[in-house]
């Protein structure tokens, strides 16, 4: 257990908040800039009895979509949650490697700091139990904003981002349980997209709704793409292809594969990979 | 072969008449623990209507208790003129304070806890917690009278105010807020406990640190368990009678709100105090203290519990009651101005 | 990529990292605060009973009465000590015990219940004019007891005059006025008072008679409850009246124990006021509902399974509770019995109606008795509250307070581990 009254030297790294920042261009594929960067990174559970992610080198680009997939407990959900360190919260968890986000080592960042930058959406949708305008501004409010103003306008942008303006604005001071499944899911993202993130980690977002509220975040990704970097874990293989720009394969953690997913889905590489996609195991 | 048969089946019967019997037996039991209860409010019905209705006629002036004076009258006496008003202002005054203590404590302490403390650390207070409930009450009362007493003296004389040792309406509120966070914290541990972590990881996705989310998420989560446990604290101190009987000085005029280094006196001390009594009108007197500190227990519960459920209201069913029940009264309004 | 939305959280983050930082350690600090208060309020309770109490709790506190018993002694009229030739030498010496040589007595130097220096008569000569004393009202033969303490004698001394020997002169001066003197003209010996003796038995016999009025009770009921009631309406309404009786206070209990159990026993019995009875029986009324949740509750955590398969095999209703539900709900009835325990030394209010306050010196059954916890609210009532004895009383209940809780937690691991198994 940690000790909660300690307080841990981080640094405050200004890089982070810089959209300017010029990033590098990747090697493989040279048009795409570089916003996280996975070295050598190991993930264990249990005190280092699980071994949860083996040796994975990966890239994500800026703004584009990302998706993981894979068979279960292959340790892709592990990685998102190593993204914004959500995995700290897990006793017993021991990683060795690197992640870098605008070539800073994660690790060295303030957990909040991060976390307002690389903003996620969970596979059941867990809106609090408070009105939807709270539920919206409780991220900005807890990084100190207290301008009503201010807070009014961020509501109603990530609203209107995420589409849902229109079903809600009557009921604005309603409690976000009382939504639906796919609408407190597009809450949930707008929550996300109030805190202006640079990344937004997806796990299985749609695992949890219908066909109709899948289809709806799916439009909604792509839209955001645009202003947003992306990774999606998936288990649906098909939504992968419709919404991914990349996409990585993993197996009993580790990468199995990473490719440009009409790439990926068309001519894999791997043994593996073509019989995932194929469907001789799940 | 034709006796076994018949062995059995005579033991099957014998069964079957002992399994009645035992059925019987044991429903007969269970009416009994139920019947408690109404057995125990009627009686105290009747025996606490006595004294408004028989003639104690011990002298000329005093017959029976007073009903109108027994709403009324700012001073608890055994003259037949006494008034319970003032009883029971004290005793939801006295209750009120010690929730300024209690409540906040319970609260962060359960939060500490479920939530932030280290293993060992916790294992000591929850044992403390424990114990703290398991304490007699006559023990608190021991050690209201030895310590906060003494405690509060020192206060007056330093601040210059005039006290009866120590014995004040905030003593009481101290012991009863004491005696009220054990309940108060345990109900609050679960009700944290059972709170969704899924919740707890949005809020901490979003950049929120571990405090804010326990005070933004956790606590307003849990916000209807905890509540449950303010209100079972509040019913048993409202009902707490011999630690509070002990410190609060027990005198018989009228609450003073604006003193709390005052003496008053609860329904309960009230009941508790003049135990000498043997029969007669003090005696049955109590039984009509009896009536009023039920009266004030349930009307309690169910004040707070419909503020419990208008919090909680869902569909708004309550609020749209509400909503009727002022429309109803404009209409009428209306009308009356017409 | 242009930022659409208005606020750049940047220099806000930046600005308020440090504070928040300072601001959640401020938070969490609060609530560490908070939880050490609740566990510095049980170390002052604690300690305050304890250094009160604890050299109060003497074994001659526990065992004797509250109410002292006195007897005035003398020596025969006529008796004259320096006529006869008595010989000590049976008596054996020790070096604490002061010794009268001329009576053949041994003094030492004790404390009474409230901690004063008194004079203990611990040794006699069987020679010693001290066999010979008679009571000084009917002249009757008295054994001086060696448990009564001395607090005066006085000696007729050769020229006729009375000399007396006060307890707490100190005991040289107390033997040397004894010497001085050839009679014993008067003397006062006293038990050892203000001890809790009768309320202890009280308590033990409250505890036993309670137990044997709801444990059965309570486990009938919660087997009813727990085995064979439906869900229908009648087993709501009892539900609900139980959950209900649970909320009364229980000085409530104590006037409606006062109310029906006094009158009823005393038709009965002739007792008049409370007794052991009355007071068992209003701890029934108080104890019945968590002794029915409790037991309940372990009744309901026993598998389906295992009662399916008992009936299956021809098992009738009864052989099933007597066989499967009786031993299996073992660790309800216990913690239930426990918890009655517990509150049953506790209580005080319900008691002080139904048992009454009166502190007597022979615990009876029909008789007026009382609890040791009414017994410090008795103590503590008067003008002059007797805390150090309240203290230690409550150092006893202490002790038998959390040996009951670290028992529960032992039936409940204990059981645990047989589950699991």
């Amino acid at each position: 257990m940690k000790n909660p009254f300690k307080i841990k030297k981080e640094i405050v790294s200004d890089d982070i908040f810089n959209n300017d920042l010029e990033l590098p261009k990747s090697e493989e594929y040279p048009d795409e800039e570089v916003i996280f960067k996975v070295k050598d990174f190991e993930f264990y559970y249990d005190n280092g009895e699980k071994h949860a992610l083996k040796n994975i080198n990966l890239e994500i680009f800026k703004n584009k979509v990302t998706a993981f997939i894979g068979p279960s407990g292959c340790g892709k959900s592990t990685l998102l949650r190593c993204f914004n360190r959500m995995n700290d919260l897990i006793d017993g968890n021991k990683k060795e490697g690197e992640i870098l986000y605008k070539n800073t080592q994660i690790d060295t960042l303030n957990t909040i700091q991060l976390r307002s930058k690389v903003g996620m959406v969970f596979q059941q949708p867990n809106p609090f139990t408070m009105s939807i305008y709270n539920n919206i501004s409780y991220g900005p409010k807890c990084q100190g904003l207290r301008s009503k103003k201010e807070l009014d306008k961020i509501v109603y942008n990530s609203l209107v981002d995420v589409g849902l303006y229109d079903e809600v604005k009557e009921q604005i001071t309603h409690s976000g349980t009382s939504l639906s499944g796919g609408q407190q899911q597009r809450l949930c993202i707008a929550r996300c997209i109030a805190m202006a993130p640079d990344v937004i980690l997806m796990d299985e977002p749609t695992s949890a709704l219908d066909p109709i509220a899948t289809l709806k975040i799916e439009e909604l990704i792509r839209k955001l793409k645009e202003k947003y970097t992306i990774i999606i874990v998936t288990h649906n293989m098909q939504q992968a292809a419709r919404i991914s720009d990349y996409t990585a394969f993993f197996m009993l953690g580790e990468l199995a594969e990473f490719n440009k997913t009409e790439d990926f889905f068309a001519h894999p590489k791997n043994k593996k990979s073509e019989d995932y996609i194929t469907g001789k195991f799940s | 072969m034709e006796s076994a048969v018949k062995t059995k089946n005579s033991r099957n019967k014998r069964k079957i008449i002992v399994d009645k019997i035992i059925h019987l037996l044991l429903f007969f039991l269970v009416v009994i623990c139920a019947s408690i209860i109404i057995v125990s409010v009627i009686f105290i019905l009747i025996k606490g209507v006595q004294p408004f209705i028989y003639n104690y006629g011990t002298d000329a002036n005093f017959v029976n208790q007073d009903l109108a004076s027994f709403f009324t009258n700012s001073r608890w006496t055994y003259d037949g003129k006494g008034g319970a008003m003032f009883l029971v202002l004290t005793t939801v005054y006295v209750v009120a304070l010690s929730l300024i203590i209690s409540v906040p404590t319970s609260i962060f302490t359960a939060l500490f806890i479920a939530k932030i403390s280290p293993n060992g650390v916790k294992q000591v207070i929850r044992t403390a917690i424990d114990l703290l409930a398991a304490i007699p009450s006559v023990i608190f009362g021991l050690f209201g009278k030895g310590i906060i007493n003494p405690f509060v003296y020192g206060i007056c004389e330093a601040l210059g105010i005039q006290s009866f040792a120590g014995s004040s309406i905030l003593s009481g509120a101290l012991i009863i807020a004491i005696m009220s966070i054990p309940t108060m914290t345990t109900l609050s541990i679960s009700a944290i406990n059972a709170v969704d972590q899924s919740l707890i990881n949005g809020s901490l996705a979003l950049g929120a640190s571990t405090a804010q989310t326990n005070m933004k998420i956790i606590v307003k989560s849990a916000k209807s368990g905890i509540f449950a446990g303010i209100i079972l604290g509040i019913g048993r101190a409202l009902g707490e009678a011999t630690a509070i009987q002990m410190v609060i000085g027990n005198s018989s005029n009228g609450l003073n709100f604006w003193n709390i280094f005052a003496p008053g006196s609860t329904i309960a001390s009230a009941m508790l105090s003049g135990i000498n009594e043997a029969s007669g009108f003090g005696y049955d007197v109590r039984f009509s203290l009896g009536i009023v500190l039920m009266a004030v227990i349930v009307i309690t519960n169910l004040i707070l519990n419909a503020i419990k459920n208008y919090n909680r209201d869902k569909d708004g069913t309550v609020r749209k009651f509400i909503k009727k029940i002022r429309e109803v009264l404009n209409k009428y309004e209306r009308k009356k101005s017409n | 990529m242009k930022e659409k939305n208005p606020t750049n959280f940047t220099k806000l983050i930046e600005r308020n990292i440090k504070q928040r930082k300072y601001k959640d350690v401020l938070t969490n600090g609060s609530t560490l605060v908070f939880s050490l208060l609740c566990v510095a309020i049980l170390f002052l309770v604690i300690c305050y009973v304890l250094f009160t109490g604890l050299s109060y709790l003497t074994p001659g506190f526990i065992t004797s009465n509250y109410s002292q018993t006195s007897v005035a002694l003398r020596t025969e009229k006529g008796f004259n000590l320096d006529e006869n030739n008595y010989d000590y030498s049976d008596l054996e010496r020790f070096d604490d015990v002061t010794y009268s040589e001329k009576w053949g007595v041994g003094f030492q130097l004790g404390k009474d219940n409230n901690q004063n220096d008194v004079i203990y008569l611990v040794q006699m000569s069987e020679n010693s004019p001290f066999h010979e004393l008679i009571r000084k009202d009917d002249s009757t033969r008295f054994d001086v007891p060696t448990d009564m303490y001395l607090s005066y004698i006085i000696v007729e001394t050769k020229d006729g005059m009375y000399e007396t020997a006060y307890g707490d002169d100190g005991i040289e001066n107390f033997v040397t006025t004894l010497d001085n003197g050839i009679a014993i003209y008067d003397s006062n010996f006293l038990t050892l008072g203000g001890g809790i003796s009768a309320s202890l038995i009280t308590t033990c016999y409250l505890i036993l008679f309670t137990l044997l009025f709801s444990l059965p009770l309570g486990i009938g009921g919660a087997i009813y409850l727990g085995y064979y009631a439906k869900d229908n309406k009648v087993t709501r309404i009892i539900r609900a009246l139980v959950d209900m009786s649970s909320g009364i206070p229980s000085i409530i209990f104590g006037l409606v124990g006062a109310a029906i159990f006094i009158p009823l026993i005393g038709s009965m019995t002739g007792a008049s006021g409370g007794n052991i009875f009355t007071g068992a029986l209003t701890m029934t009324l108080i104890l019945l509902p968590t002794i029915v949740k409790t037991v309940e509750e372990s009744i309901e955590t026993i598998p389906k399974s295992m009662i399916s398969a008992s009936l299956a095999l021809g098992a009738s209703n009864a052989e099933t509770i007597f066989k499967i539900i009786l031993p299996n709900s073992l660790d309800g009835i216990l913690n239930a019995a426990i918890l009655g325990i517990g509150r049953t030394i506790g209580e005080s209010a319900a008691l002080v109606f139904a048992l009454g306050t009166f502190i007597t010196a022979a615990p009876g059954f029909l008789s007026g008795n009382t609890t040791l916890a009414v017994h410090i609210w008795y103590i503590l009532a008067g003008e002059y509250p007797a805390y150090e004895q309240a203290c230690a009383i409550s150092i006893m209940i202490f002790a038998v307070v959390i040996i009951l809780s670290l028992s529960t937690k032992l039936i409940n691991y204990l059981f645990k581990k047989k589950r699991s198994r």
